[in-house]
Formats: structure tokens, sequence, C-alpha cells
């Protein structure tokens, strides 16, 4: 009787929480994720060298094994690329680009995709059918093309990787925006709320919105990895940000033709790092969809 | 043991075996096993009969060639000296050729036939460099080539020439098959058979050769040149190439694109104007450092345009040395003390480590105070930006052993609003070896 009680007394947040916290997996992934956010931010900071900054590079000390002594930089502990960029400073100010991408366009795609389903639904009709129809278009093309023929046209650059990112991913987040919000627009509170006279931008964005919220937030944990990938393949062709301020994708990129001659390491470290992040968003966000989901909670 | 072909693995791919199509090394070193020109530069840059077996200059517009005899098409069609007065008349009527073969023929007014084998090429004004000029052109059969069309020759009905092997097949951006030509005029080969695949990657190349799938490889890394030497399987030749990497600055304009001040505010004057900031950039350069350390050796910092092979290069001219601080004070003197901002371009994909080169290059300039940015472009895109005149200061390479060539293309370049020709002094920087 009391577990009942305490159950219901609980605010949704922390039942999802509860439910989250269920898997040390996830929470062992969150942690991970947690970590690497506060690496990020941090980077100015912890990095032993600016990695975007020229004059503190010497291509002189370019390729030296990690642990190798450097002038600078005490030891590189993790060893330098071909310009000499000492490899831990590279992935965290890396790790930094690919973040701000990944989070970023999360952010803004899932803005604009939300607003667009939302008006999807409540408008029916030919508004409702124009706007799907411009997303299914969309869907049908894969991200990758869409986001080479962006930067092809607008030239690379954080800024350009971000607004193709966001013109892949908006249609994701729409389609998903508006097929919950038909579900919520034939349902009792909104009819109350109709009843009511509320303006339809109100009903829209206090009462069907937050019920919608769940599923989008879901969708965005998936899309934030997927924007990170995307934007290392990007940078991976060359056709992300620019060769003096590389992300992990471009870093792995600059590596590759070293591995055959024994120089691993520039590849390896860029790329388990980018394998953990990838990881740790996956698992944590795999929990939260099972978290939210009302059909698998007790 | 059955023989089976040459395996090459190669790094670029020709567009097509229209021998008159597209004027690239790539190009032309794949048709050369099919085509013969007249004339050839062996490696030291000295001109050698091909089919053409003499030539001399009669006077300064009159130059006589007399064919080699007994040369035939891989049909049997026989060479005569009506073939090089249609191929002339041929290369500038090739159409949507994206480098055409034409200035080479431009000033050449006409081809008197006297006998079977001597013919006479008469020129519109004095061309010194006319025999040089006939050792890119292949030469095709008026009775074969008369109608022919680019697609003729890709498709293989036509990639008919004098050369030492046969079209045997072609993929455009796969491979290329050839079988030895049994009634070729020179030394046969010993190759039966060659199937060259052209392979972009340089990881997939080397590995290709480690696993025994190919025989030959060009274009090999320079990080893989020590380990690939140390392997008893693999024999590694070089030789100092032809090529120069140099630095163009836009020298000749009062405004240019991507000069800012340490802002990014435009500047009143274009800096680049100035040779003595010029000159600056050239010694903020650490030739040596990227050689060694970018190139492994595989390159020798220039010390002048003419590349090493070029027989009228100059000897003994000591590299620029890396002067850091006597550039700060030429920057000074120019009246930057504080430098400026700067995006410099270059080509990604064209040649060895061209992008970490760009990037090196713009280490000494920020070393100096100049606030330098990297742009790297694919070459389709950047060659066409390049002409177009939208970059401030950008990288390429030219290749020749002809230093006039040199002066004739890059350091005399003509203004398109005047029609004057006017030299800029691009610093250059190595030359690799390949």
């Amino acid at each position: 009787m009391t577990a009942i009680t305490e159950t219901t007394s609980q605010t949704p947040g922390a039942t999802v929480w509860r439910d989250f916290a269920a898997s040390g997996v996830a929470l062992g992934s969150l942690a991970v994720f947690a970590l690497l956010v506060a690496a990020a931010l941090l980077a100015p900071w912890i990095a032993p060298q600016n990695p975007f900054d020229l004059t503190q590079l010497d291509v002189l000390d370019g390729r030296l094994p990690p642990g190798s002594p450097g002038g600078a930089v005490r030891v590189y502990w993790l060893g330098t690329d071909d310009q000499g960029r000492d490899m831990l400073s590279a992935m965290l100010y890396g790790l930094r680009l690919s973040l701000l991408v990944g989070v970023g366009s999360a952010l803004v795609a899932g803005s604009v995709g939300t607003l667009v389903g939302l008006t999807a639904a409540q408008a029916g009709g030919r508004i409702d059918s124009g706007l799907m129809r411009v997303a299914d278009l969309q869907l049908s093309f894969p991200s990758i093309l869409i986001a080479l023929m962006v930067i092809a046209f607008l030239g690379r650059g954080i800024a350009n990787v971000l607004l193709a990112l966001i013109l892949v991913e908006w249609a994701y987040y729409a389609r998903a925006a508006r097929s919950a919000a038909l579900v919520e627009l034939k349902s009792e509170y909104v009819e109350a709320a109709r009843c009511l006279v509320l303006p339809p931008h109100r009903i829209l964005l206090r009462h069907v919105l937050p019920n919608c919220l769940p599923s989008l937030v879901v969708i965005a944990t998936t899309q934030v990895a997927r924007a990170i990938a995307l934007e290392a393949t990007l940078s991976f062709l060359g056709l992300g940000v620019s060769v003096t301020e590389p992300s992990l994708g471009l870093l792995i990129a600059n590596g590759r033709s070293y591995v055959l001659s024994g120089e691993t390491w520039i590849s390896l470290y860029p790329g388990v790092a980018l394998l953990i992040l990838m990881a740790a968003i996956n698992l944590a966000g795999d929990q939260l969809r099972d978290a939210l989901n009302p059909r698998l909670g007790p | 043991m059955a023989s089976r072909p040459l395996a090459i693995g190669a790094i670029s791919a020709p567009n097509s075996l229209d021998p008159h199509f597209y004027q690239s090394p790539t190009n032309n070193q794949t048709l050369r096993q099919i085509f013969d020109p007249l004339l050839t530069e062996d490696a030291e840059g000295r001109l050698r009969p091909l089919l053409a077996q003499s030539w001399r200059a009669l006077d300064e517009l009159t130059w006589e060639f007399t064919l080699r005899p007994g040369v035939r098409f891989h049909d049997g069609t026989p060479l005569t000296p009506d073939d090089v007065a249609f191929t002339i008349e041929r290369v500038p009527n090739v159409l949507n050729s994206p480098g055409s073969f034409a200035p080479y023929v431009r000033n050449i007014a006409a081809v008197d036939v006297i006998d079977a084998t001597r013919f006479r090429i008469r020129s519109k004004t004095p061309n010194p460099y006319l025999d040089r000029d006939f050792t890119n052109l292949y030469i095709l059969s008026r009775k074969i080539h008369a109608d022919a069309a680019t697609a003729d020759f890709t498709s293989g009905k036509l990639a008919v020439g004098t050369g030492a092997f046969r079209y045997a097949g072609f993929t455009v951006g796969q491979q290329i098959e050839l079988d030895r030509n049994p009634d070729f005029w020179g030394t046969p080969t010993g190759w039966s058979r060659i199937r060259t695949r052209f392979i972009p990657d340089a990881g997939a190349r080397v590995a290709g050769l480690l696993a025994g799938d190919l025989d030959l490889i060009d274009g090999v890394p320079v990080q893989d040149v020590a380990h690939l030497a140390a392997d008893p399987k693999v024999a590694i030749f070089s030789v100092a190439s032809a090529t120069s990497v140099y630095l163009f600055p836009d020298a000749s304009r009062d405004q240019s694109p991507f000069v800012t001040d340490r802002t990014g505010q435009p500047l009143d004057r274009n800096p680049l104007k100035d040779p003595r900031v010029r000159k600056a950039l050239s010694l903020a350069i650490d030739r040596k450092g990227i050689v060694e350390k970018l190139l492994l050796g595989q390159g020798i910092p220039t010390d002048q345009f003419a590349p090493p092979p070029a027989p009228d290069r100059l000897p003994g001219r000591p590299a620029p040395v890396a002067d850091p601080v006597r550039a700060k004070q030429l920057l000074a003197e120019a009246g930057y003390p504080d430098g400026f901002g700067l995006t410099i371009h270059g080509p990604s994909g064209f040649f060895t480590s061209d992008v970490a080169v760009l990037q090196a290059v713009a280490q000494g300039f920020s070393r100096i105070g100049v606030d330098t940015k990297v742009e790297t472009l694919p070459i389709a895109t950047f060659f066409s930006r390049a002409t177009n005149r939208d970059f401030a200061l950008f990288m390429t390479t030219y290749a020749t052993t002809n230093s006039a060539e040199l002066l004739r293309q890059v350091v005399l370049t003509k203004n398109p609003d005047t029609g004057a020709c006017r030299a800029v002094q691009p610093p250059a920087l190595f030359q690799p070896e390949g």
C-alpha cells in the first residue's frame, strides 16, 4: 500500500529518473557523457596547448609518439599529429566542436521541427500535407547527400556544417511532433481547453507541447549522436570544419594516412574518443526511451 | 607458370583516351603507352628523337623535321608527314576540352610536306621552343582519325596509335588494360599485358603492393617510404621531379580578398603588393622543416624556380633559410609592425601531403604576426576559383623542365584588363621527388 502511495506522490520527473537509474549501464554512460562534456567545456583551461593557435604549433614537433617530451608542452602524453599538435589538446578541442555541432544542431533543428510539426497538426488540410510532403521529400534523401550538397554550395566551416545538420535533422522532429500532437489534439483536456476558447497557439504550446516532449526528447538523444557522426563523416571527407581547427572526425582523417607506417596514435585516440562519446549518448538515450515509455513502466 | 599481366596501381585516372582532350600529366602519361609524340624529354630534360628522328630550325620561322621511316599505326596504316599536319589541324577543334593543347599549335602558320618523311613547320612569330612544344602532342592519323570524336577514343574504337602498347580495355576512373604491340617501331617491351588500376587512396595502393595484388605503384606516400624500402620484396625508385610547389600572391591589385587587419577589418591597401611583405612571408617559411618533417626528405627546398632536371638551372644557389626575426623587421618596414590577417588557399589531394604543407606555411606566417587561416578545396573548385582570382595567396605546382615555360606561364602573367604582362615573384617552396 505504501509503495503505491509513494509512486503516485512522485513527480513525473522523479519517476523517469528512477526508471532511468534502474540500469547501471545507463547511469555509467550518463556519467561518461557528463565527464566528456565537462572536459570539453574546460578545454581552454585543462589542455596543455591551444591546438587552434598556429603560433603554438611547430611542425618540427610533428608525429612524435605518445609520451615524448616536448618544448612548450612538457610531455605529449598522446603524441602529436603531423603539424605538431598535441593530440590530447587537439582531442579536447575537437570534442568541443563535436559537442557544439551535435547539441547545437539538435536544439535548433528540434525547435524548428517541433514548431513545423505542431503547426501542421493544428492546421490540417493543405498546410499539413504541404509541410509533411516537404519533410517526406527531405527524408527520402540520404542525410549525407543533403549535407554534402549544402557544404558544396556554401563552403566548409563550422557555421555551414551546423546549417547543413539542421537542414538534415528538422524533418525527423517535424514528423514526430506532428504525430504526437495529432493524438493529443483528440484528447479530452484539449477539448476542455477549446471550450474555454483559449487561443490555438496557447493550446498548442501550453497544453499539447508538454505532452509531446517525451518522444521528442528521445529523438533528440539519437539525433545528437547522429549529428556528431555526420559532422565527423563530413570532416573525414575533407568537407567539414577548417583544417587548422580540426574536430574529432578531421583528426581521424589526418591520421589515416599514417596508419600503415606505424604512427597509429594520430588516428587511434580521436577514434576511441569518438567511439566512447557515441556509445555513451546512445546507451543513455536508449534507457531514457524505455524510462519515458508508459507501456514499459510499472 | 602462366604469365599474369603486370599490375600497376596509379594515383590518378585519365578522364579520356583522346590524346588531344586534356593537357594534364595524368592523361599524357597514360596515353603515352598507346600514342607517340614527335620528340620526348629524357630525365635530365634534354630533347630526344621519337617519331621524328631528326629536326632543325632553318630560320627564325621555319623548322624541318624528318620522320622515322617505317612507323605504322596499330592497324597497319603507315605514318606520313600529312598525319602531323592533321594533328595540328585537329587540336583546336577538340570539343569541351578542360585543358586544351591549342597553345602549342596556335602559332603555327602551315605545315609543308616535302617528301615521304620530311616536312617543314612554319610559325607565325619566332618560337625558340617550337621543338619542345612537340613533346606532349601525340600524333594521330588522318586516314584513321579524320572524323574521330573524343568518345571514339574512350570507347576504344579509335584508340589506335603508334605506341608500344595497344588498347585492350578501359573503364573510366577504374582501370585500363593494354597489350604489347608486336609491330612496335622501337624496342619491344617485356610485358605482354599491362593492367593499370586507378587507386586514389594512398593507403589502398600501398596495401595492394604489400599484398602482391599490385606489382608497381606511383605516388608512394612519404611516410611509407622507410618501411617499404626496408622490405626486401619492394624496391623504391625516386628522381627529382620537374614539379615546383609555389605560392602565388595577389601582388597586382590594390584590394585583395582574404586580406584584412588583425581584427578582420578590410585594409585600405593590399599588403601583398609590397615586395617587402612578400619577402617577409617567404622568410617566414621553414622550407627545410617542411621537407624534413612533412615530406620526410622526399623533396628539395627550392633555391630557384627551375627544378633540378632543368638544363638551364643555375648551379650552387643556397636555399632560403627561415628567418622570422628578419621577416618581422621587413613587415615593420612595410608598415605592418603588428602583422595583418590572411586566409591562404590550396588544393587537397593534388600532391603528396599538400594540406599538411599549407598548414605548415600558415604556422610560419602566424609566427611573424600574420594571423593566417587555411582553406583547402577539392581540385575541381580550387583551380577554377584560383583562375578567377578569388584568392589572396594560394599554393599550387608547376611541372616543366623548361625554365622559360615557367617564366611564360607563371612569373609573367597577363593582365586581362590592359593586356600588359607583369612579373610577380612567387616564393617557391620545394621540389618534391616523384
